[in-house]
């Protein structure tokens, strides 16, 4: 046996699909997951089933690179992902299982004046808004992380970073399985290859959705789901602002622990981390062409490695073991979307892009608060829908880690 | 001949693999476990010349080679000189993996130009692509074949034994056993399998095997034959591509009994007990099983485990699983193979380049181009341009000509100013928006005649602003001609109270006035002179031909060499031009920064016909404005750009640019604040102190320096 | 097949030259004229040479005048490029070793594409060839191409 075998979680599976529920929850992935765990442990809301095409967890949430971080470029980002980093710093403790939660520290390097300018101001927002980001030069850098080039290979010299100690990688199915069987518990429905394929609208409210095993009925559906969403969306007649792009990633073989932080760049756009398993992951920005597609490109490979072994030579030798595509719900102002829609007891939460994961805890404690209340909490309530009607987009390109 | 392994001389014959040269000495590369000898399993995994994760079987040994066992996870290099990998693209109608059999028959068959690769000959095929594209990791480097179709001819693998004690060396499989024979390598006493044994018996190496009926056989060696799989992989990888499987790879391959004991996944060092204790707990699918246990996620990638995995499965569901999802890739490359072929983004250099490199100048990276950051005086750089004259390297500006008949309409549309009263020789300042309303860039539009303009775009916005003219020219059908110049005009602003005097003393006697523009030769060098100003003293933009910029920078430089006359670049022209309040598209404006948000509203027309982005105004103008960029000054040096602007206790911004202004003898900054209710507080703190609003331009308000 | 990629360069570092020309945007229609008139032998023979980079968009390489039917056309002089010229032997190594695509069978022909990076036109007249770049880029394509 090996350290890693999942050694707790016990999930449990429903039997029969039921014809109706208070809530439906498309999409099991973390966030539809996150949603059901919080309904169930802090409103008491168990009539609840959440649906899943694949098997949980089988989307995004497990295909991201799993790093949590809060040290974004707008006010409303910074609280709202600095509290789900606090939630992930107690769900171990919370949930009693094991996500292989691990604070690492984030470096964003920064590799010309105007990179430096960006990142300055990155740390004085973060401190401004409760989150811990500092400004170090490259020999902080050095002490952080030895093996970097601080030459840049000559090309992209390392003048400066914002680093940030709080910045932690945590194991993505883990996360996934743990908010499942905590919900589970409360007795939250999951329904695994169960996949939407139309949501029925009576003038505009909602009035439950068609799946492959029939239809079900729901006060409550949640879009919670990622790829597809303005698909679904469309079948109750919603247009998202939301394109979707691929992103992809690759892990090298397993090595022992020696790259202690989590490590970007702003201007090479990589970012690379060792997992506790021990193969180096690194990740890139998304592809440019919109596209569904799950299928990995040479081209990506290629460049992202390239890119990497400027800043970080020493992986030159390392044996590339396994690469990988999710694909990413980008919004135009690359932040989340969270809240109801045009179609009464319809929820979105979408726009993950490429920061779906970090938010997990916090978007699904805030969604389960706004199915309970029927009131969009504060943290959330700048991401709503309303934002590109009113004017009031949340613009932090810089922040997502992809271009 | 020989190479090292764990510091031992080891002899081996031409040809041999390195796991061949090891096990004629005796020695088990790994310590234990089926060998194959086909690249399919881990159990012949070293470390060659410092790389790690190397197939033994896979790679021939030669001599000097330094071999090192590899027990469990080996360390991360501390630092590695990256060796130049060969690569190179090829092109065929069609490839074929494998070259066995089936592969050898579908060669024969076909006509075209075909490529084949085999891993007998060291072409290890590390995945297929869309495409399709082949990646071949080759004895001389990489091979990227681009292809109309592949024939996967990948062949079988043999099935590993599953039992306890399967982790002991002396146990080959029937092909492993074979090619050592013909190596000449003697097994000794041999039990040969055609079914899983209850276990194997030996202390690390193998004496015995007790078979299913509980009866034990004593030997040397065991040599197992207990099915082939199709080595799949790469099929599977390509679905959807121009692939076709032949031979034993596209078997239907018949499952394994149900594992019962034993390591299931010898890489991830999974047991069938893991297995059931996952399954137990619900992880009934076989990505869950996979991603719960690690099985399928080593070095093998499923090469031993997944029929196995498949079979367990199989026997606890009504069905068998189909095998989980094929990745790249399948046979492994270092990172720096991967990155061969790839090339950095370019940066380019402006035509000066070696003049400010000769100058002395601190080169920086700013919107795709090297720009001089600071010259080694830097006082003196923004001394020249508010008392004598300086020079900047200007040509990265975007520049463009469009001309015809549709070239005003097509301005008009585009620019939300006014641009058809524009009189040929006459400039003018203009935001870029887009349909949202949102600044994404600006410059200056330059009538040359009623047809044809010249116009400017920001240096990092010029290639979005080529693509952006270009595409609305074509969605509004406009009869019109654009040539981006960007990259065959050199730039040189020629700014500060004696720039006039320079001109007149390279033979410029006719200069344009403010916001004017006309062509002259200067210093025998056509030029067009546009007179505008950034920096807020009189200023000439001298647009010429990229081969003749040394030559005329070097002309100005000697007709000013008596009037104290110094370069400038972006460090000093970020205090000049800030303290005349001009903003810069990317730095001080946002994504959503409409023309009110920027104080700027003059330089939208609302009251002209449609231009893109004048709906967007329209309507967004009827909404409360909740942020604006205003100008701040304060007492002592300048704070961090980025520094929050604080109310009371509350941040209400943040501080896009800022910096002490020597001729005002304090600090200046632009800064994005909230609104409430239309106000926004008059002061606030930054970095502890005290700053108040102040309305830009800070210097020289009424801009009589510039107009000079 | 055993494939051999070059591992050698011929010892001659390539170095980048200005061209100077003539740009010409004008209607297509008045650009196949001009390509009509001035056949495209090997610009160093001494005689012209149109290279299109598009329908409307065109440099001509090699003569003291232009002139085109379009009476919008813009003729701009042109010496925003630079170039490398090789043996055509050398270029489709080039192309082999930096380039995705492959060198067409026609000559002579204008292609363009990536090569090393860089965006580059390739000029192949079966003898002589040409790489082309935009002059900002021509150090790189020199460090690039170069040993």
């Amino acid at each position: 046996m090996n350290e890693f075998v999942e050694s707790k979680v016990r999930l449990r599976w429903p039997e029969e699909l039921r014809s109706s529920y208070d809530v439906v929850i498309v999409g099991g992935g973390g966030h539809g997951l996150a949603t059901a765990y919080y309904l169930a442990t802090r409103h008491g809301i168990t009539n609840v089933a959440v649906l899943e095409r694949g098997y949980i967890g089988s989307g995004n949430s497990g295909r991201n690179t799993t790093v949590i971080r809060a040290n974004y470029g707008v006010p409303e980002a910074v609280r709202f992902y600095q509290h789900s980093l606090e939630l992930y710093q107690r769900l171990e403790d919370e949930t009693g299982r094991w996500i292989m939660h691990k604070e690492k520290g984030l470096l964003w390097i920064a590799h010309t004046e105007m990179g430096l300018r960006a990142e300055r101001a990155r740390a004085a927002l973060n401190q401004a808004y409760g989150s811990d980001t500092v400004f170090i030069g490259p020999e902080e850098i050095k002490a952080i992380c030895p093996q970097i080039d601080l030459s840049g290979g000559g090309r992209y010299p390392v003048l400066g970073a914002s680093y940030h100690p709080r910045g932690a990688t945590a194991r993505h199915d883990r996360v996934v399985w743990s908010l499942a069987e905590g919900a589970m518990r409360g007795g939250v429905e999951v329904h695994q290859r169960t996949r939407v394929i139309g949501l029925q609208v009576d003038a505009d409210r909602i009035l439950g959705v068609e799946t492959d095993r029939g239809f079900i009925g729901a006060g409550t559906v949640l879009l919670a789901l990622g790829g597809q969403v303005s698909t679904i969306a469309a079948m109750a007649g919603l247009r998202l602002p939301i394109r979707t792009h691929p992103l992809q990633a690759f892990v090298t073989n397993h090595y022992q622990q020696g790259l202690d932080a989590i490590v970007a760049s702003t201007e090479l756009l990589f970012y690379a981390s060792q997992t506790a398993r021990g193969e180096i992951l690194i990740g890139a920005e998304i592809d440019r062409q919109p596209s569904y597609s799950y299928r990995s490109s040479y081209g990506f490979l290629s460049s992202c490695a390239g890119r990497a072994l400027v800043l970080l030579p020493f992986l030159a030798d390392l044996k590339v073991l396994r690469q990988w595509t999710g694909v990413c719900d980008m919004s135009p102002d690359y932040s989340p979307v969270m809240g109801p829609t045009d179609v009464q007891g319809l929820l979105v939460t979408t726009g993950w892009g490429t920061w779906g994961f970090k938010a997990i805890p916090a978007g699904g404690e805030a969604m389960a608060a706004l199915i309970a209340t029927g009131v969009v909490p504060s943290l959330i309530a700048p991401f709503g829908l309303d934002r590109f009607v009113n004017d009031r987009t949340l613009s932090d390109r810089g922040s997502a880690g992809t271009q | 001949m020989s190479f090292t392994f764990d510091g031992r001389d080891i002899s081996f014959a031409p040809g041999d693999s390195i796991a061949v040269a090891l096990l004629r000495a005796g020695i088990h590369p790994t310590g234990g476990g089926c060998i194959c000898l086909g690249g399919d399993c881990p159990h012949c995994l070293v470390r060659v010349d410092g790389v790690a994760y190397v197939r033994s079987c896979q790679t021939t040994a030669a001599a000097g080679m330094v071999v090192e066992s590899q027990a469990g996870d080996p360390p991360l290099p501390e630092s590695t000189v990256q060796a130049p990998v060969e690569v190179r693209t090829v092109f065929a109608d069609l490839v074929i993996v494998g070259q066995g059999e089936a592969g050898r028959r579908a060669a024969a068959d076909v006509s075209g130009e075909v490529l084949s690769f085999d891993a007998g000959r060291g072409e290890e095929v590390i995945g297929i692509y869309a495409g399709p594209m082949v990646i071949v990791r080759t004895p001389a480097g990489m091979v990227h074949a681009r292809c109309q179709r592949v024939i996967v001819a990948t062949g079988a693998a043999e099935e590993q034994p599953i039992c306890p004690g399967s982790d002991l060396a002396g146990i080959f499989t029937q092909r492993a056993a074979e090619k050592l024979s013909s190596a000449g390598i003697d097994l000794g006493r041999t039990v040969q399998l055609t079914q899983h044994p209850q276990r194997f018996v030996g202390e690390g190496h193998v004496t015995g095997v007790i078979l299913e009926d509980g009866s034990r056989l004593e030997c040397d060696s065991v040599i197992v034959d207990l099915g082939l799989h199709p080595r799949d992989a790469l099929a599977r990888m390509g679905e959807g591509l121009e692939i076709e499987t032949v031979g034993e790879a596209a078997m239907p391959g018949e499952l394994p009994p149900p594992p019962l004991t034993g390591t299931v996944c010898p890489c991830s060092k999974v047991e069938v007990s893991d297995l059931d204790s996952v399954w137990d707990r619900g992880f009934q699918e076989m990505e869950l099983v996979k991603r719960a246990t690690l099985a399928g996620t080593g070095t093998c990638q499923g090469g031993v485990c997944l029929p196995h995995l498949r079979s367990y499965l199989a026997a606890r569901q009504s069905q068998a699983p189909s095998a989980f999802t094929a990745r790249p890739v399948t046979r492994q490359l270092t990172m720096s193979e991967a990155a061969a072929g790839f090339d950095l983004a370019p940066f380019r250099r402006t035509s000066l380049h070696q003049e400010h490199l000769r100058l002395g100048a601190i080169m920086d990276r700013f919107g795709g181009w090297w720009r001089p950051w600071r010259y080694p005086d830097v006082d003196a750089e923004y001394r020249a341009v508010r008392t004598a004259a300086s020079l900047g390297d200007v040509g990265t500006l975007g520049k463009m000509l469009v001309a015809g008949p549709g070239a005003v309409e097509l301005l008009e549309r585009l620019y939300p100013c006014r641009v058809e009263d524009l009189k040929p020789g006459g400039v003018r300042y203009a935001l870029l928006l887009d349909e949202r309303g949102y600044v994404i860039d600006d410059g200056l539009i330059c009538r040359l005649s009623d047809t044809r303009f010249f116009l400017t775009f920001t240096s990092g916005g010029a290639s979005f602003a080529e693509m952006w003219v270009r595409d609305w020219a074509e969605t509004f059908g406009l009869d019109v001609r654009i040539l981006d110049r960007t990259m065959s005009l050199g730039a040189i602003n020629v700014t500060g109270p004696r720039a006039k005097e320079l001109m007149n003393r390279l033979g410029v006697s006719d200069l344009p006035g403010y916001l004017a523009h006309t062509q002259a030769d200067v210093a025998g060098i056509p030029c067009r002179i546009i007179r505008l100003s950034f920096t807020g003293e009189v200023s000439f933009e001298l647009h010429h031909p990229v081969d003749r910029s040394v030559e005329l920078w070097r002309a100005l430089e000697a007709a000013g060499s008596d009037i104290d006359l110094y370069p400038h670049g972006l460090d000093a022209l970020f205090t000049l031009r800030l303290e005349k309040g001009h903003f810069i598209v990317g730095m001080d404006s946002e994504y959503d920064s409409t023309p009110r948000r920027l104080g700027l509203e003059w330089a939208a027309r609302l009251d002209k016909a449609d231009f893109v982005g004048k709906q967007a105004l329209l309507r967004t103008n009827l909404i409360p404005l909740n942020k604006r960029l205003v100008g701040w000054e304060m007492d002592g040096p300048a704070p961090v750009e980025g520094s929050i602007l604080i109310h009371g206790d509350a941040p209400v911004g943040q501080v896009t640019s800022s910096r002490f202004s020597p001729v005002l003898g304090k600090t200046v900054m632009l800064g994005w604040v909230r609104l409430e209710d239309d106000r926004f507080p008059e002061e606030v703190q930054v970095d502890g102190r005290v700053a108040r609003h102040a309305a830009h331009p800070f210097y020289d308000p009424s801009g009589e320096r510039a107009r000079g | 097949m055993l494939l051999i990629p070059s591992t050698t360069l011929p010892a001659s570092a390539p170095v980048v030259e200005g061209l100077a020309g003539w740009r010409v945007v004008a209607d297509p229609a008045s650009l196949d004229e001009l390509s009509g008139t001035l056949p495209v032998p090997p610009p160093s023979a001494g005689r012209g040479v149109v290279l299109r980079f598009a329908p409307d968009d065109a440099l001509v390489l090699g003569e003291n005048e232009v002139v085109v039917t379009d009476p919008h056309a813009i003729v701009e002089p042109d010496t925003g490029w630079v170039s490398i010229q090789m043996t055509e032997e050398h270029a489709l190594d080039l192309i082999a070793t930096h380039a995705l695509w492959p060198a067409p069978p026609e000559r002579p022909v204008l292609v363009q594409g990536m090569l090393a990076g860089l965006s580059v036109k390739v000029y192949l007249d079966g003898n002589q060839s040409m790489i082309i770049t935009a002059a900002p880029f021509g150090l790189e394509l020199e460090e690039r191409l170069g040993t």
